[in-house]
């Protein structure tokens, strides 16, 4: 009988950003990882010193002001040396996705140097809000996702580099196509923030897939609670998101006046 | 509204202010707390000084609880005199503005205030005390915990003399940030959440929580020796106090009640009135803005709770587990992020119970629940959630828009 297999999953400087329930994802990957024979040890790292030599890290948070205090704090690490060198995989999060770029946005609107980590660059766009819904993926054995946006953020792909998702709703890179994040090697980065992997079981599965160096797709498991309160959020995510026609691009004080 | 005495610009403020406030009412847009505040504003930025006068003010602020302490302090001061409240909730300085233009006469001000209001809130009231109750992470806004307590701490430096910061002890986030502030006062009473304060604000080390305390190794920043705490009496509360001891009777369920309280009681001892008054006027407190009491449903009682982060989550998980009392959760949708604060709070502790979960958004609250291995029950309506538990009292923890729901559902129907 092999061992059971075990992994340390680190949850990098969660107050250096406006949180949105992104610690939850820790616990997801534990609780997957359970159910999947895995052993899985979580640490919250709040500052250099602290720093571990885990498995997988999660780094970020919504919001832009704490984005240079990921950089700076991550920067005396060796965070990017283990990831580069394929020794841990990184989920990289909103503020997290900025602080490991080539170049991000401030408060100000300024171009800041990132630590080049996932091959993006972050350009200044308007704000948008609201739920996204992911189209499923063969190659990644993941189903239709859910999730949430909120940024004023073109995150412009370097070339060679994919996106994370293709979405079904929501704006995503706003680049070409209907790109999501972005998966290079061992970082996955993504805008969608709060209880990524909690809302979505499969993903949680892929980071534990990724590592472990897992080839093989997992067993399926069913969680039925979580894909039963997915699939209501899709159905609303359907309901409201008509067709867009002419009138949606009227001003709304405009299109008030028209006959319906 | 407009006193002879206020400057000119005030003057003119306050008119236009009041004159927006009728309109958005006479519209049907609101309760027009809101909007006559914001306009006085725009038109003197100093209204408030000139709204607040020379009153004699307490300010509540911290993440969670603040309507209630607000209650209980409002309640606390009363035996000194008529007390001006903001008690709708419009905690911003808009809505104080309104809500002291509202009562110019009262000598005495009970005011909830946002956690990122208390700079421009302190300096235009010029606050006796200033009641600091928690910190903690929120979802619904854009600023992290680092910077609200950065502005605290800036804000405690610039206190009037004669202001006593009152703070939660037991909250080394509230305990660094007020630090700066001219007199401090202690009171402790818990604190339910710890996972926002696991680092030392000052120098970023892990700290050392005991089960009633918390020490720094990296600076050697300690728990303050609280002035009021509040300690189990008989099967009630009570708070001590300069080697005094102080029954409290608040019908406010858990700990929630004797801490607030506890802030209540130092906060009248502050401003000079008699505290054995005070905590009389606390314990009528039996409401607040629908929270808290009990509403009959068949032979059950529901006693309902809001809920807005982890913290407040794991304040009402506390409430459930220490008072053994049965549980409903009620969820209501109102946006992406709706119950997205439930997935960090410590529904484990509730491992092996029975959860009924009903409202809109109750798939949500099944998934979060049976996640943390808490035995959850579907239930498609208030009433059959309530019950399905046995007779008696029932804790309803609800997200804001269940309780809106659920509060104006109770008070149309029996009390």
């Amino acid at each position: 009988m092999s061992p059971q297999p075990s992994l340390t999953v680190a949850t990098l400087f969660p107050l250096a950003t406006v949180a949105a329930a992104d610690e939850a994802n820790a616990a997801a990957l534990a609780r997957r990882g359970a159910a999947r024979g895995v052993s899985v040890e979580l640490v919250t790292v709040d500052r250099p010193g602290a720093f571990v030599d885990a498995h997988v890290y999660l780094l970020g948070g919504t919001g832009r002001g704490g984005v240079q205090a990921l950089v700076d704090s991550v920067a005396d690490t060796d965070l990017v040396v283990r990831v580069r060198d394929g020794q841990a995989v990184l989920l990289a999060v909103d503020a997290g996705l900025d602080a490991v770029s080539h170049a991000w946005v401030d408060a100000g609107g300024a171009a800041q140097e990132g630590l080049g980590l996932a091959p993006v660059t972050v350009h200044p766009d308007h704000e948008a809000t609201g739920t996204v819904v992911t189209r499923p993926d063969a190659s990644l054995d993941l189903p239709a996702l859910i999730g949430w946006e909120a940024n004023d953020l073109r995150t412009e792909l370097h070339p060679g580099a994919r996106p994370l998702f293709t979405l079904e709703a929501g704006r995503g890179n706003r680049g070409e196509g209907a790109g999501e994040g972005v998966l290079a090697g061992n970082v996955l980065g993504t805008r969608l923030h709060g209880p990524l992997l909690a809302l979505n079981p499969e993903l949680a599965d892929l980071v534990l897939a990724r590592a472990l160096a897992r080839e093989e797709p997992w067993p399926r498991l069913e969680s039925p609670a979580v894909e039963r309160a997915r699939r209501e959020r899709i159905a609303e995510v359907r309901r409201d998101v008509p067709a867009a026609g002419w009138r949606d691009r009227l001003p709304s004080r405009v299109a008030r006046l028209l006959p319906s | 509204m407009t006193h002879a005495r206020d400057p000119l610009r005030a003057r003119a403020a306050l008119a236009t202010g009041k004159a927006a406030g009728r309109l958005s009412q006479a519209l049907g847009r609101g309760s027009g707390s809101m909007i006559g505040g914001r306009l006085a504003l725009r038109v003197d930025p100093e209204v408030l000084r000139a709204v607040a006068g020379d009153r004699r003010t307490v300010v509540v602020t911290g993440t969670n609880g603040k309507s209630t302490v607000t209650a209980l302090v409002a309640a606390a001061l009363s035996p000194g005199g008529a007390v001006v409240s903001n008690s709708t909730g419009a905690n911003m300085t808009d809505g104080i503005v309104t809500a002291m233009a509202a009562d110019r006469e009262s000598g005495l001000a009970a005011i909830e205030c946002d956690e990122v209001y208390l700079g421009p809130v302190a300096r235009g009231t010029r606050p006796k005390a200033v009641v600091v109750l928690n910190s903690s992470r929120e979802y619904t806004r854009g600023v992290s915990l680092k910077s609200t307590l950065e502005h605290w701490r800036h804000t405690a430096a610039t206190l009037p003399d004669d202001c006593v910061a009152i703070v939660n002890v037991d909250d080394p986030l509230v305990s660094w940030a007020f630090e700066t502030a001219p007199r401090r006062i202690g009171v402790s009473g818990g604190l339910y959440w710890r996972d926002d304060a696991l680092v030392c604000p000052a120098c970023g080390t892990v700290q050392d929580f005991t089960d009633t305390s918390w020490s720094c190794p990296g600076c050697h920043r300690s728990r303050p020796e609280p002035d009021w705490t509040v300690v189990q009496d008989g099967d009630g509360w009570a708070v001590e106090h300069a080697g005094g001891r102080t029954r409290l009777h608040v019908t406010v369920p858990g700990r929630t009640g004797p801490v607030g309280g506890a802030f209540a009681l130092a906060a009248a001892d502050a401003l000079g009135v008699d505290v054995d008054a005070a905590a009389e006027r606390i314990s009528a407190v039996a409401d607040v803005d629908g929270r808290y009491a009990p509403y009959r449903v068949g032979e059950h009682q529901a006693r309902l709770l809001m809920l807005k982060n982890p913290a407040g989550w794991a304040e009402a998980i506390d409430v459930a587990v220490s008072t053994g009392r049965p549980l409903v959760v009620a969820l209501d949708p109102f946006g992406p992020k709706d119950t997205a604060t439930m997935w960090e709070a410590p529904f484990h502790r509730l491992a092996g119970r029975e959860v009924y979960v009903t409202g809109g958004r109750r798939a949500d609250g099944l998934a979060i629940l049976d996640a943390a291995g808490v035995t959850v029950r579907e239930a498609p309506d208030l009433e059959s959630a309530v019950t399905g538990h046995a007779p008696g009292e029932v804790v309803v923890a609800c997200n804001y828009p269940a309780f809106r729901r659920i509060s104006k559902q109770f008070r149309g129907s029996t009390h």
